[in-house]
């Protein structure tokens, strides 16, 4: 049952209780006894039935009850009506044992043993239900034995689909009833059950039947969790789709030296490197796995090698990832595909001589060193590319006419509901959804969702910080969408004259109240990145962005290592500013309620208990940085303004990472 | 004086309470003082129990308005008052309910073929609320054993139009309701819960002596000012902007307001917005209040003759010597 407040039990009651406890230890040694002795008499049995009925929680009980039955069954030789009998007693024995405890596991699951025999009544199973999920509408031991069955009965998903709806009716906050009900959908659809074959029109039924229960009552949950897993339903992709890739498709790449590469001479498309290979990324929308050579053809005009290997960049241990990485060993060049859709560029590499070392010179995140990117006349249509980062539109979806009238119609009919929270929550939903169908970059309502969640923060502050997060991605999006919008965010270093085109653009969102980071399937190009100024706890999602090697953070609310958990993904990482965070101030880490995948989730596979001690310096104390921080091979860090910077730390810092030239901003031995 | 040799005798002959009738009042006084240990007669000159709140058949019904219509039995003598040394007497008279009896049947066939089909309330069919203080009531004295209810599947409000419309009187019937909009939806039961909270709110401010609008505001549970519940409770709907049907459903379906509160000039009763809301918390402690009843409405399957009825069982049951057919022709004062 549901809100029923706990009381302090009263002397009486309490003496109850230890009289009920004496009688139940004297029937639980009797019944003991009769199991250890085998004795499956009639008073014997009986003996465990009035124990069952008083604490069905006795799973010997329903054992012996068990090993009981089968004696009896083999004495019975199988005549029908004796096992009838003894069956049916059984059935009657849980029943009794439900009235006491209608929770009791051992309960629920001696009746399904008794019901798998398959000599009882499977329609009278129907009629207790109702009896019990009257009382209890919302019990999940019920709905997990309705299933069973409902299975056993070969009942239809319909006629189950219809029960929901029964439920929802008598009381819209149900969410069992809901729950199941998406369930049953779910199978109707993929069965492409008569009325359910055509998926907009089952979707234009249950936004129906959902937005009368939002609309009657804007304040209960239930409905809200059906609407946007039917929104979620509307827009998701069949099957999964590479987003977006780098080199990007179609575009050229020049070479330059052995360790430069310039793609289509833009400088959005340079890359250097100095490891001998090229990595190549693949962003999918969903999580994928199984991307290997069989599955990604490679297709160029050159040598192609066919040992590329692709890993996913994982942020749990499941096997499915976003982002999978593949290494291009030089001279050889590649090319990929996933399945059906074929990615297909010409690589082309001249030799030119015109690498530069980047990483060796200090980096400086202050605006004085940087100038703005203007593309002149003559660098314009290097430009272009950028709109081409992004593969998505050539792998659209054929029709979607259908979501896009869907969603137009929920949104006129949210429209109406904006004076209360979910309201308001469901529209900017719907909005996003919306440009989200749209195939243009340009997302048409973003200004509308950005009001609506600053709106929100304010009327429902104890959840600010998820309306905060939410308000972040879309400006986030909004900010690198579009080739002005991303231009004015695009920045030179200054320092850096000798060759303008291979200047590596540095993407600076400094300042913008940033809390959460998204949209990285368009940001795949980025090598320097300045995301200081804002209010990040988190990085998540960052390792999509496996180019960058300049990466500063300083000024955030990053809490802890493990909200940097990224970083340990970022292989060509080599200049890092975390000053000015709160790492180390915080005693408890709150990560693991802001990401999906918190470090717990993987540590102990990977944990090296040899690399415990290592010169005296105690990696125990900072084991979260060392696990961070083991695989990068930074030449520059600052860490300072955090609490977790002291001389100690200076001193793991150093043993951790040995190709530390400057950290800082001294230049160490 | 002597007693007509119809009447038997009735023994004991000394009562704490005698009662003449045997309306719905009559035999809950019955009850109530046989239940308290006092003995009791209770008398009705008619052949069946309930006097004016009683449901008859067709042929009881005529018989019943033919012989109520003219004066009965005129007295029979002029000696209204007998005195003797002792006690005086006082000589009842009944006044006919009912003048200018005509009982026509159009259609005999059809009755006939009918006639054990139905009751006919001789007070007129009255509903009864779930949460009727009449229901705790038979509740409290045990009366309720002795009647069975049956619940009001539907009601309906007719529009200017003649169209009928359902009443949604519960977050459920809401949901359910095909004819209103999301909109109208949205603000009905949004009403619903402001009426809610203000009950919610008034509770709490006589539990707690102050005035409700301290703590309880912040969970929205909010009192109704006092300037709002003294107006007209049609103005109070339509400052609540709630469209005109909305409005109506409110006005009459579930606070039965008797008059079209509309229109001032034939408006006898015009509704305040307290009373209006005590009758919405009447209507919503109904619904649900039994779980075999789907509304707020609940009526005695036989009819409304069952209640007193009822009441006059449980008496019985207590001590109280019923005896129908039994006239009261006469009161005896006594002397001093």
């Amino acid at each position: 049952m549901h809100g029923r407040p706990r009381k302090a039990p009263k002397p009486e009651d309490l003496a109850a209780f230890s009289a009920k406890a004496e009688k139940l230890r004297i029937l639980q040694s009797q019944f003991l006894s009769n199991h250890h002795q085998k004795i499956y008499t009639k008073e014997a049995v009986e003996l465990s039935a009035k124990l069952l009925e008083i604490n069905p929680e006795c799973y010997t009980a329903w054992n012996y009850r068990k090993l009981a039955v089968q004696h009896s069954l083999f004495e019975s030789n199988l005549d029908p009506d004796a096992v009838n009998s003894i069956l049916n007693d059984e059935l009657r024995v849980v029943e009794n044992a439900l009235r006491q405890n209608f929770k009791s596991y051992g309960a629920w699951y001696h009746r399904k043993w008794v019901l798998n025999k398959g000599h009882s009544s499977i329609e009278n199973e129907l009629r207790l239900l109702d009896k019990l999920q009257n009382v209890d509408p919302r019990n999940f031991h019920a709905w997990n034995y309705r299933r069973f069955v409902a299975a056993l009965l070969n009942r239809s998903d319909e006629d189950e689909l219809n029960h929901t709806q029964d439920l929802i009716d008598k009381n819209i906050s149900n969410y069992s009833a809901w729950h199941n009900r998406s369930v049953l959908v779910s199978n109707l659809m993929k069965k492409k059950v008569q009325a359910f074959s055509q998926k907009d029109e089952v979707l234009i039924r249950e936004y129906e039947l959902v937005r009368d229960a939002v609309f009657t009552d804007e304040d209960d949950q239930s409905g809200w969790f059906y609407h946007l897993w039917l929104l979620d339903q509307t827009v998701k992709a069949e099957s999964p789709l590479l987003t977006s890739s780098w080199p990007a498709h179609g575009s050229d790449i020049t070479l330059s030296g052995d360790r430069y590469l310039d793609l289509g001479s833009s400088p959005f498309n340079t890359y250097h490197f100095d490891s001998g290979s090229l990595p190549l990324i693949l962003y999918f929308n969903q999580a994928v796995e199984g991307v290997n050579v069989s599955t990604v053809t490679v297709s160029s005009g050159f040598n192609v090698n066919k040992d590329v290997i692709w890993k996913p960049i994982l942020s749990n241990n499941s096997k499915t990832a976003h982002v999978w990485v593949g290494q291009l060993k030089f001279p050889k060049v590649e090319l990929d595909s996933l399945g059906a859709y074929t990615l297909e560029c010409m690589y082309n590499l001249p030799k030119k001589n015109q690498w530069m070392d980047l990483v060796q010179k200090k980096y400086h995140g202050e605006m004085k060193n940087f100038h703005i990117y203007e593309p002149d006349s003559l660098e314009s249509d290097l430009v272009l590319p950028l709109d081409h980062l992004s593969i998505k539109n050539e792998h659209e979806l054929s029709d979607s006419s259908w979501q896009e009238k869907i969603i137009d119609e929920e949104i006129s009919n949210f429209r109406e509901l904006l004076d209360c929270k979910i309201g308001k929550l469901t529209l900017a939903r719907l909005l996003t959804a919306r440009d989200a169908l749209v195939s243009s970059d340009k997302s048409v309502h973003s200004e509308e969702v950005l009001r609506l969640y600053s709106e929100l923060m304010k009327l429902d502050p104890p959840h600010s910080q998820f309306y905060k997060d939410e308000h972040s991605l879309i400006l986030f999006e909004k900010v690198i969408s579009g080739r002005e919008s991303l231009l004015s965010y695009c920045f030179r270093y200054k320092n850096l004259t000798s060759s303008s085109s291979s200047n590596p653009i540095c993407l600076r969102l400094n300042g913008l109240s940033l809390s959460r980071l998204g949209s990285f399937e368009k940001l795949l190009w980025v090598q320097m990145l300045d995301l200081s100024h804002n209010e990040l706890r988190s990085i998540e999602g960052l390792e999509a962005m496996q180019l960058l090697s300049h990466l500063n953070l300083s000024k955030n609310k990053l809490g802890s290592f493990t909200s940097l958990e990224s970083l340990r993904h970022l292989k060509s990482l080599k200049v890092l500013d975390l000053s000015y965070n709160e790492i180390g101030a915080h005693s408890v880490d709150t990560t693991k309620y802001l990401c999906s995948s918190p470090l717990c989730h993987s540590i102990g596979s990977e944990w090296d208990g040899s690399e415990l001690v290592t010169d005296g310096v105690s990696l125990v104390s900072y084991w979260e940085a060392f696990f961070i921080l083991k695989g990068l091979k930074l030449t520059q860090l600052d860490i300072t303004g955090n609490a977790i910077a002291d001389e100690k730390f200076t001193a793991f810092l150093a043993e951790v990472l040995p190709a530390l030239k400057w950290l800082d901003g001294v230049q160490l031995n | 004086m002597s007693e007509p040799p119809s009447y038997p005798q009735i023994e004991p002959t000394t009562f704490d309470l005698i009662a003449a009738g045997t309306g719905l009042a009559e035999c809950i006084v019955a009850a109530a003082a046989s239940a308290s240990g006092k003995t009791v007669l209770h008398l009705d000159t008619n052949p069946f129990y309930g006097s004016h709140y009683s449901s008859l058949s067709v042929p009881e019904l005529t018989s019943f308005l033919n012989s109520n219509s003219t004066p009965s039995s005129p007295p029979s003598s002029t000696s209204t008052t007998t005195d003797s040394l002792d006690y005086s007497i006082v000589n009842l008279t009944t006044q006919p309910v009912y003048s200018d009896v005509e009982i026509s049947c159009f259609y005999p066939e059809l009755l006939e073929e009918n006639l054990r089909k139905f009751n006919l309330d001789l007070c007129g069919p009255r509903v009864l609320f779930c949460a009727d203080k009449l229901i705790d009531l038979m509740l409290k004295s045990g009366a309720s054993h002795y009647v069975e209810f049956k619940s009001i599947d539907a009601s309906f409000v007719g529009d200017g139009n003649g169209k009928l419309w359902n009443v949604p009187d519960s977050r459920a019937a809401i949901f359910k309701d095909k004819s209103l909009t999301l909109k109208e939806k949205n603000q009905l039961m949004r009403f619903f819960k402001l009426v809610q909270g203000h009950l919610v709110a008034t509770v709490a401010a006589g539990s707690s002596g102050d005035d409700g609008n301290g703590n309880d505001e912040k969970e929205g549970k909010t009192k109704i000012s006092d300037e709002d519940l003294e107006m007209p409770f049609i103005e109070y709907l339509s400052n609540m902007q709630l469209p005109p049907k909305i409005r109506s459903i409110i006005l009459y379906a579930i606070a039965m307001a008797d008059y079209d509160q509309d229109d001032r000039g034939v408006c006898q009763n015009l509704l305040k917005t307290k009373d209006g809301i005590d009758r919405l918390s009447l209507y919503q402690s109904s619904v649900g209040r039994f779980t075999n009843a789907s509304g707020a409405l609940i009526y005695p399957v036989y009819g409304q003759g069952e209640l007193p009825q009822a009441f006059s069982r449980r008496s019985a049951v207590k001590g109280c010597i019923y005896v129908l057919r039994m006239p009261v022709t006469g009161v005896t004062y006594g002397k001093g």
